[in-house]
């Protein structure tokens, strides 16, 4: 009884870290992949490269938390510069002089 | 062959398209336009000295400093590698005419390449074809190289040709300019052209008009003379975009369509910066 007892415990302290460290490996990669796309264009920012070294570095060390929240921005960041980029494509032209 | 014709009229529309938008000799009197009026009080050529040109105080201490330049060992090691032989016998000035006064003509389009060639790919050029190997881009005897054939230029005028064929390379750098980049969202011409003359923090923001005609510079910052694409990456680091390689197409791209906007400006390199 108390073997079932402690197996059940451990899959409460054990499950939602596993759970947590994807979400974060997966928010790292999309980061990535963002940040590459922004990246050909000549688009890529710098923090985006240094959160996401930041979230693999703390993921190392098992701070899942605050690999977590580098991740999250790692990924928002990327976002942000894909935006700019696509933006960018026709924006650009409006400084022109003389347009 | 249906594909082959299909790709063949889709490279010629997208030739055509650019050709069609692209008119650098607007471009460059719209661009002397805009300076114009932003600094009415200053003839164009005057921007040749940058900041320098707008900041009387800081131009009087730049002035003092130019009685003993510190670029000027430079320009003496890179007169020295110029006229030093290659193994062959042969040496730079085999490649560049004029003892080496020709950075007035770069960067130029090269069309048997597709590409466009900065003096300092055409010094490495120079030595690949004479047995040598080709410097590193940052290597310091490429930069006493090029030091001493700005030197060489002074006072030519910037004559860079942007042929039909070198259209896109110019409409490439015109773009890479113009567009916001990095986490400040910043484009080359927030600081330089809007906001040319004004502060950012001790430091007067220069015009981009007459930035290309006296690189390479002795930077105080750097203590050493440094080229034109490592100022470029330092830009683009400064609002949080990542740098390029130095060389790497994007630059030189940039540097044709800037250069180009200094056309008929004299040359006043090298020269010292902050």
């Amino acid at each position: 009884m108390n073997r079932y007892l402690l197996v059940l415990c451990l899959m409460f302290v054990v499950l939602p870290a596993s759970a947590d460290r994807d979400a974060v490996t997966a928010d790292i990669a999309e980061a990535l992949t963002l940040h590459k796309e922004a990246q050909a264009e000549h688009h890529g920012w710098r923090i985006t490269l240094q959160l996401i070294e930041e979230a693999k570095v703390a993921l190392q060390n098992n701070q899942l938390e605050v690999a977590a929240a580098a991740a999250s921005r790692a990924k928002q960041t990327a976002e942000e510069s894909v935006a700019q980029m696509k933006r960018e494509q026709a924006a650009w032209r409006t400084r022109v002089p003389g347009n | 062959m249906r594909k082959v014709i299909g790709a063949v009229i889709s490279v010629a529309v997208a030739w055509l398209a650019v050709a069609a938008v692209a008119d650098p000799e607007a471009d460059r009197k719209a661009f002397r336009e805009f300076f114009e009026k932003r600094h009415p009080e200053k003839a164009i050529d005057e921007h040749i000295d940058g900041a320098y040109a707008l900041n009387p105080a800081s131009r009087a201490q730049w002035l003092e400093m130019e009685d003993f330049p510190p670029y000027e060992f430079a320009i003496d090691d890179g007169q020295v590698l110029f006229e030093t032989p290659f193994a062959n016998g042969n040496s730079y000035a085999d490649c560049f005419a004029d003892d080496g006064a020709v950075k007035h003509q770069y960067p130029k389009y090269v069309k048997a390449r597709k590409m466009v060639v900065t003096l300092e790919m055409a010094i490495n050029d120079c030595r690949i074809a004479n047995g040598e190997a080709a410097y590193d881009y940052r290597d310091e005897s490429l930069i006493q190289l090029s030091a001493y054939m700005a030197y060489m230029s002074r006072d030519l005028n910037y004559e860079v040709i942007v042929p039909l064929e070198g259209m896109a390379a110019y409409e490439a750098g015109k773009q890479y300019y113009y567009s916001r980049r990095g986490q400040l969202n910043f484009a080359c011409s927030h600081c330089h052209m809007q906001m040319s003359g004004m502060k950012l923090r001790a430091e007067t923001l220069s015009a981009a008009i007459g930035q290309m005609t006296h690189w390479p510079v002795y930077r105080l910052k750097w203590q050493e003379t440094g080229p034109l694409h490592r100022r470029f990456a330092r830009c683009n680091q400064q609002v949080g975009a990542e740098d390029l390689p130095y060389q790497s197409e994007a630059y030189r791209n940039l540097e044709y369509f800037l250069t180009y906007m200094s056309n008929e400006m004299p040359l006043n390199g090298p020269a010292t910066r902050k």
